[in-house]
Order: structure tokens, then C-alpha cells, then sequence
């Protein structure tokens, strides 16, 4: 017994540590959560509140930017808010044709905020297709391996063409829906070779989705095999560019033209941004946001003044313990920390399965929603809400541990 | 019976309080010498200054003026933190009741002092035991404190108070609210620790009879302390 008085003894002998040293971090951590456990009913509500505005924010924070990508993308169906489209316009005949340099979109494709920029050819070359007896006129463009993502489509059946196809030239297609099923009717035909004028080509793939509009009736090849069979007439004369977010749409549009300029004359260049529809949507957008921020931060504010008025509530209800604790010789920082620590200690459980039900949420959603929500991003919103939590008990908390410490000891130990 | 040095030392203390009628001056000059293995008792009827007395000794309220030392330390040191870590060496206190934390057990009851005197966690037990063991209540340890019988509870108090060895006990009516033959067996307690390990210990109490088994008692009268018995040991 003699070796745990000695201990008393020191720390009563070192009157510069009194000013320093708080009971142990270990003690209050255990002390108040004990607490916070033994108090569990009573403080349900309010966990529950917190917890649920949690799961909000981090929901929100989660798939908001891919939720943010996917109407995007599907705001497409709308007018194309996120999408670019640059070509050339003259009237002057005697000026040379103009198009789009490979580099010059490699260039544009480097820009931040473009998800994907790709050049194809603008005219429609009608061409003839002998197809088991018949000769018919079929619409061709010329694309490049970006068409797809850039364009928003998707292949229905079979595959698109990439890199490779376009760089060698080849002679595959892709058709689109309707053509498909006029060519081919309940056939698969994938695998199947098209003879277009003189040459054969092969079908790859059939593209289709809600954004495929009117090349459902096209064929698309490869655009250097288009430019290289036209003797001249066909060439990459549109571009087309898909920013990540309308956020981006009004930076990467503005810096088109200098990218451009860089390297190649850019007379006659001309880039459309669909500014009144992106505005709508941006706006449209802000009301929505505006309107789930309210609701998180009034969950999250009657929670706040929950841990409040549950720790004013304990520290009246336990007013007499804390005059013993100070007869004790607890000094006002130690119930300081142990009242404010409580605080923390409700909302970091109210967080913890906040991020639970958070996490349940966000992969219900993203099932549901077809996205894929990022583990990273999700954590790193996680981590987020977390310390936000612990800031939450902290604030709510300090008045009534204030209130706590300051409590007069012969008062407090009197009440009944 | 010759005297030894006193370890507690009060002089001339008073005690002021505001009102609004001007002020009221519960304790007028009160000096007080205790000895080490003392038990006093103060009576006196509601009111009279007894439990402020108390207070002011334990340093859980601050005196008009006056001098308070145990072992020649100026008691009415200048910071509330000093003033607290002087209640964690040298002070225990009993109450009349509601003592214990009743959500915690014998062994958490009996922690929070040494967790307030920054005692590391390996060395909790053995004090506790040893405290307990004063009392007889070893067994109960890891018993929950609300459900103990009164008496039981009274000597986990005074286990929790004697838990850091100190100088000076202080009871506030420590068997009011214990039937007779259960005072007894608490009063015997007292008179083992303060006679064993020299403990000095105040009583306020009511009881006459609690006041015959003490030491010296003193009535408080007009805000000074007035001697009933001296030195019955």
C-alpha cells in the first residue's frame, strides 16, 4: 500500500505539475463512456438523431459527385448541357478545308475537366450498300475510339471499335439499332460482313442507349478508314467534347480556342456551349443541393441541441456526484474534461452508426442508381463526419461541462 | 495526559456571509488544535455554523479570514487546483448519506480518488483492497454500490474516504441515517482507523451519544467552538 501512497504523495509534492497534468486520458476516456453506456436509454433520441444526419452527409458526400457524373450524363437526353461541339464555318468557298489535327485533340483531351473529346466527321456520307439483292442508300460517319464515350453510347450487342481499329484503318462497323434490324431482323449480326460499295466490312458490334437519336439508322466505321476511301471529302471536321460536370463546361469551352490556336489556324473555328440550358441545370441543380444541405444541417443542428440538452440534464441530475468528485479532490478541468468528453463520446457512437448506416445506404443507392460508389470516397467522407461529430460534441457539449466545473462544491454536494 | 504536537491547526477563523439584510458572521474567531489519532465531535443545533466549519476545513468553501494549516501547510493555499490536490493528500470526507455513485460499483466508488490522485492503474487495485479490507467489505469489491445494505454502503464511504491515507477524516453526520446498532458498528470503525493509523478525525453530529465516543466534542455556540468534554481516550 505504502508503494501506491508514494504516488499520492508525489504528485501532491510537484506543485508545477498541478498546473499541467489532467487525470489520465485512458480515465476519462473510460470514466465517460461508461457513463455514456450506462446511460444509453436515456440518450437513444438523441444518438439516433445525430446518427441519421450523419448517414445524410455522408450519403450526400458519397454520391454526390457521382450522382453529380450521372445526370450529367443523362441530362444529355435534355440538349447535351455538359457536352462541347466545335467545328469550322465560312462562307468564304475559296478557303481550304479544315479539321481537326489528332494532336490538337489529344491536346484537348489533356485539359482538366474533359471526360472525353473526339473527333469524327461532320457530313454524312450516303452510301451504297448491296445488300441480298437490294441497293441501298445507307448513312456512314467517320468516328474515332472517344466517339462513344464522348457521345454517351453504349454497344447493345457485340463491342465498339478502339484505338486499335481506328489507327489501322480496318474495315469494321458498327451498326446501329435500327439499321441492324433492318438489315437483319431477329439474325444476330455480329460476325457478319457488310459489303459497302466495293469493300466488305465486318460487324463488330450494334450501338444503342437512350442518347443513340438518329444513329440508330448510321454505320459507323472507323474514322480513317472513312477519310482515306473519300478521295478528299470526308474528314475530321467536328469535335465533339464531354466535360466531367457542367462545372467544367464554361473552362474547358473558353480554353478550346487557345488550345486550338496553339497548333493550327484557327479561322473560321467555332465552339458552341449550350450556355441557356447549362444555366437551367446548374440551377435546377443549386435548388436541390440547397434543399438537402437544409435538411442534413437541421438534423444534425435539433441532434446538436440534443447532446445539449442531455448533457444540462445530466449535469443537474448529477449535481451531488459532482460536489463529491470535487471533495474528492477533482479539480474543475478534470470534470471539465470528464462532462466534455461524454459529449464526445455521444456523438463519435452517434457517427459510428451514422457511417454503418451509411454505408448500407450508399450501396442500396448505388444498386439502385447503377453507379458505382468509391470506397475512398466513401471512407474519406467517413473520416470527414467523424471529426465533424467530434467538433459537434465538443461545441454542444462545453457549455453545460463549463457549467459542470464550475458548480460550487458545498452546494452541489448538498443538493438533493 | 500529555499532549503531542497538533497536526491540524485552525485560528481565528471567521466566516461571512452576505445577506441581504448585511452580513451575517456564522463563525467568529474559531481556533481548533488537533492531534494525530483525535476523534472530536461538534455539536450544535441547524444552523449554527458546524457543517460550515466543516466545509471551510475541508476546503470546499473559502473563510473570511483566519489560518488553517495540517502539518504546518498553509491550507488556504492560493489556487483552487493547489487547494484540490491538498483535498486529494491530506482530506477524506464522509457524508450523512447518498455517499456512493450508485450506478458504479465498490471498486469504481473507491477509484475515482485515485484517479484523481494520478494513480496509475496497475497500483488501483491493491489500494482499494487494502481500504476495503479496513472496512471488512474485501468480498464485496466488484458488488454494485445501490445494492448494498446502508451500513454497507456507510463503510464503502469510509473506505472510499480513508482510500488515500489521509491526515484529517471529515464526517458530516456520518450515522444520521443509520439505525442504532448499525452507528455503532460504524462508529466502531472510526475509532479502529483513527486509533490504528493515527488518523485525526472531525465528526459534526447531532447525536450526543455519537459525541461520547469521540475524543474531545465541542458545541458551537455563537460562532465559536465551546469545549462539552476533553480528552476521554
Amino acid at each position: 500500500m505504502q508503494i501506491g501512497f508514494a504516488y499520492i504523495r508525489r504528485a501532491a509534492a510537484a506543485p508545477k505539475r498541478w498546473n499541467i497534468v489532467l487525470i489520465a486520458l485512458h480515465d476519462i476516456v473510460h470514466i465517460s463512456v461508461r457513463q455514456v453506456f450506462r446511460q444509453r436509454r436515456r440518450s437513444l433520441g438523441v444518438v439516433l438523431a445525430v446518427a441519421l444526419g450523419t448517414a445524410s452527409l455522408i450519403t450526400v458526400l458519397t454520391l454526390g459527385d457521382q450522382l453529380k457524373h450521372d445526370i450529367n450524363r443523362d441530362l444529355d437526353l435534355l440538349g447535351g448541357a455538359t457536352m462541347i461541339l466545335a467545328g469550322f464555318t465560312t462562307t468564304d468557298a475559296s478557303a481550304p478545308p479544315q479539321e481537326f489535327l489528332s494532336d490538337t485533340v489529344n491536346a484537348i483531351r489533356a485539359l482538366p475537366g474533359v471526360e472525353a473529346a473526339s473527333a469524327a466527321t461532320e457530313h454524312v456520307d450516303w452510301l451504297s450498300l448491296f445488300w441480298r439483292g437490294d441497293n441501298i442508300a445507307t448513312p456512314v460517319i467517320g468516328v474515332d475510339e472517344d466517339y462513344w464515350r464522348a457521345s454517351g453510347l453504349s454497344a447493345a450487342k457485340g463491342q465498339l471499335f478502339g484505338l486499335r481499329e481506328v489507327r489501322m484503318g480496318e474495315r469494321v462497323c458498327v451498326l446501329g439499332e435500327e439499321l441492324a434490324k433492318n438489315l437483319f431482323g431477329s439474325e444476330n449480326p455480329i460476325g457478319q460482313y457488310l459489303p459497302i460499295r466495293t469493300e466488305i466490312f465486318k460487324i463488330i458490334g450494334v450501338v444503342g442507349g437512350l442518347q443513340v437519336g438518329d444513329r440508330k439508322k448510321f454505320a459507323l466505321l472507323p474514322l480513317t478508314t472513312v477519310v482515306r476511301r473519300s478521295n478528299g471529302t470526308m474528314r475530321a471536321d467536328r469535335l465533339i467534347v464531354r466535360c466531367r460536370t457542367w462545372d467544367d463546361v464554361p473552362v474547358v469551352g473558353a480554353a478550346i480556342p487557345g488550345i486550338f490556336a496553339q497548333r493550327q489556324d484557327p479561322r473560321h473555328l467555332k465552339v458552341d456551349v449550350a450556355a441557356k440550358q447549362l444555366a437551367r441545370v446548374v440551377s435546377m441543380v443549386w435548388w436541390i443541393q440547397l434543399f438537402v444541405a437544409v435538411s442534413i444541417t437541421a438534423t444534425l443542428t435539433v441532434g446538436g441541441f440534443g447532446i445539449w440538452n442531455g448533457m444540462m440534464s445530466s449535469v443537474i441530475a448529477r449535481t451531488r456526484e459532482i460536489g463529491l468528485k470535487k471533495a474528492m479532490g477533482a479539480e474543475r478541468r478534470d470534470i471539465l474534461a470528464q462532462f466534455l468528453v461524454e459529449a464526445v463520446a455521444l456523438s463519435l457512437s452517434a457517427a459510428f452508426i451514422g457511417i454503418v448506416l451509411a454505408f448500407v445506404v450508399v450501396q442500396t443507392a448505388g444498386a439502385y442508381l447503377e453507379t458505382n460508389p468509391s470506397l475512398g470516397a466513401f471512407l474519406l467522407n467517413a473520416c470527414i463526419s467523424f471529426i465533424f461529430s467530434a467538433l459537434l460534441g465538443v461545441i454542444t457539449g462545453f457549455y453545460p461541462a463549463k457549467r459542470a466545473a464550475r458548480l460550487d462544491a458545498v452546494a452541489a454536494i448538498r443538493y438533493e | 495526559m500529555s499532549r503531542q504536537k497538533p497536526i491540524v491547526r485552525v485560528e481565528a477563523l471567521t466566516k461571512t456571509f452576505a445577506t441581504a439584510a448585511g452580513g451575517f458572521d456564522v463563525l467568529r474567531g474559531v481556533d481548533l488544535e488537533l492531534e494525530a489519532g483525535e476523534m472530536v465531535a461538534i455539536m450544535g443545533p441547524s444552523g449554527c455554523g458546524k457543517s460550515t466549519l466543516l466545509h471551510i476545513l475541508g476546503l470546499l468553501t473559502p473563510p473570511t479570514a483566519g489560518r488553517y494549516t495540517i502539518m504546518s501547510h498553509d491550507m488556504f493555499g492560493p489556487s483552487e487546483d493547489r487547494q484540490a490536490a491538498f483535498r486529494r493528500e491530506y482530506l477524506g470526507f464522509i457524508l450523512q448519506s447518498c455517499n456512493l455513485f450508485e450506478h458504479s460499483n465498490v471498486y469504481e466508488n473507491l477509484e475515482y480518488p485515485l484517479i484523481y490522485a494520478r494513480v496509475p492503474l496497475a497500483k488501483r487495485r491493491n489500494i482499494i483492497e487494502q481500504a476495503l479490507s479496513r472496512v471488512g467489505l474485501t468480498h464485496r469489491i466488484d458488488y454494485p454500490a445501490n445494492r448494498l445494505s446502508g451500513g454497507e454502503q456507510q463503510r464503502v464511504a469510509i473506505a472510499r474516504a480513508l482510500v488515500n491515507n489521509p491526515k484529517l477524516l471529515l464526517g458530516d453526520e456520518p450515522t444520521g441515517q443509520l439505525d442504532r446498532d448499525t452507528s455503532k458498528m460504524v462508529m466502531a470503525y472510526f475509532k479502529q482507523i483513527v486509533y490504528e493509523h493515527d488518523t485525526t478525525m472531525l465528526i459534526v453530529t447531532h447525536d450526543p451519544a455519537i459525541a461520547k465516543q469521540c475524543t474531545r466534542a465541542y458545541t458551537m455556540q455563537e460562532g465559536q467552538l465551546v469545549p462539552l468534554m476533553q480528552e476521554r481516550k
